[in-house]
């Protein structure tokens, strides 16, 4: 791939906010830009490398001139807030419409049967593939309704709260009542989680461009926004409540939250051809930050518990599944970066 | 010379469509009659050339086609539309009273 390729795929995936084709024809502009300045450049006697270094230089910084142009197609533009409006509200109209059909036949309770080996009861493993299904198919929507905010903040806050209400309509009467849990809390600290990941984002893209320091930053505070929120809101309210249903919770929590964001990711790369590195990153910490703490509190209470005696199956999915995360992030950034490079337009021989 | 960068950003708007009005253009070929017609005073930044002519498209003041090149790929150029021809008018009225007041004052203060 040429230096030219190189910068229009960084151009590209910085015109995410901006509607596909416009997007893709600017960037066919910008190629037919650079490769005349390059060709000009090469009649005067230039070197080949030398005459695309100056013509890259001269066209400016990929951000910036992304950033500009953004601005300047503000029609293209796809407006944030409707868009978090519209994924939400076509997420949670599909969550409720599914949880009512499946509430209304008992067909796919037997499909869950897959979780029984985990110690779990029918009735739970009912309610599990529900919120599941709900999870999956709120992603599904979320992902056709909007991309960069979605991804930044409303994908997290969906999933944490299917999972929240996961565990609400699993619990009995008299432990929702211990331990204070209502859907309107649920929904309330799914907001906040979503507003915190929104202040990473925010985070990520007010970094220097120095690419090793900011990825590292912005993996740390990722992860350490969900290791809070998670031992805020999910851990404390476990902990008033019996261990045995607390492994119940997590195990449906690692199933609706960390499954579908690994699956999501893939089907989104596939749709979005690449996303922003700093989305991206955003989702992975997020995903890593979920793993580690689901991990961390399985190690602190399953030790102490004979209850837990299979706590190493749900300690070792927590692991494989993050390890799965990272490699599918691994695969996916390859695979995207080749799409988006083929996704551009063909080269102009001058 | 150089240009000072604040007067460029100022007035390339008008270059730009005072360049169209004569004929439809691409980018690359804009930058290039800038610099020629300027004898090189005016480099304007090729990046930030390009935020701008979109935001005039978006303006209506510019409509923009992908053409066919004998032997070579399209290239999409820029014309002037009527509602072009106008701004380009207004801005013209408004950089000649400019330059016109400025005159004066210069005037002025060098007797």
């Amino acid at each position: 791939m040429s230096d030219i390729d190189t910068y229009l795929s960084q151009l590209r995936s910085h015109l995410i906010d901006l509607d596909p084709e416009r997007a893709d024809e600017i960037v066919a502009e910008a190629r037919t830009h650079l490769e005349s300045r390059a060709a000009q450049l090469r009649a005067t006697g230039v070197g080949e490398n030398e005459a695309i270094k100056e013509a890259l230089a001269a066209f400016g910084d990929p951000p910036q001139v992304a950033q500009d142009l953004v601005q300047g197609n503000a029609r293209h533009r796809r407006p944030a807030a409707l868009r978090a409006v519209g994924a939400f509200v076509t997420s949670f109209g599909s969550g409720l419409v599914l949880s009512f059909l499946l509430g209304a036949g008992s067909a796919l309770s037997r499909a869950g049967t897959f979780a029984l080996p985990a110690g779990l009861d029918s009735e739970s493993t009912t309610t599990i593939v529900k919120w599941v299904a709900y999870c999956c198919i709120a992603l599904l929507t979320g992902i056709v309704g909007g991309r960069r905010f979605w991804w930044i903040a409303g994908l997290p806050g969906v999933a944490m709260i299917a999972t929240g209400l996961l565990v609400l309509s699993a619990l009995p009467e008299a432990i929702r009542a211990e331990a204070g849990l209502s859907p309107l809390r649920i929904l309330l600290s799914g907001a906040l989680f979503t507003a915190m990941m929104a202040g990473v984002g925010w985070l990520a893209s007010r970094l220097p461009r120095r690419r090793a320091l900011s990825t590292a930053i912005t993996i740390i505070s990722g992860s350490v926004v969900s290791l809070i929120w998670v031992g805020l809101v999910v851990f404390a309210v476990a902990a008033s409540i019996k261990v045995e249903d607390g492994a119940r919770w997590y195990f449906g929590y690692l199933l609706a939250t960390v499954t579908p964001v690994i699956v999501a990711l893939l089907i989104a790369g596939h749709r979005d051809r690449f996303l922003s590195r700093e989305v991206f990153i955003v989702a992975l910490s997020g995903l890593c930050g979920l793993g580690l703490a689901c991990a961390v509190s399985l190690a602190v209470w399953g030790g102490s518990h004979s209850a837990l005696r299979h706590t190493w199956r749900p300690l070792a999915m927590a692991a494989l599944l993050c390890i799965a995360g990272l490699l599918a992030s691994i695969v996916y950034t390859v695979w995207t970066h080749r799409t988006a490079t083929a996704s551009l337009p063909p080269a102009e021989s001058q | 010379m150089k240009s000072d960068t604040q007067l460029l950003k100022g007035s390339v708007r008008l270059l730009i469509l005072r360049l169209l009005d004569r004929e439809p253009m691409y980018g690359y070929q804009m930058i290039q009659h800038l610099k020629d017609r300027s004898e090189g005073y005016f480099q304007l930044g090729e990046g930030a050339l390009y935020p701008l002519l979109h935001e005039m498209e978006e303006h209506r003041f510019l409509r923009a086609e992908w053409r066919d090149q004998e032997g070579r790929p399209q290239r999409r150029y820029y014309h002037l539309t009527a509602k072009g021809k106008k701004e380009l008018a207004r801005r013209l009225e408004t950089w000649q009273g400019f330059t016109k007041a400025v005159d004066l004052v210069l005037e002025a203060t060098h007797v």
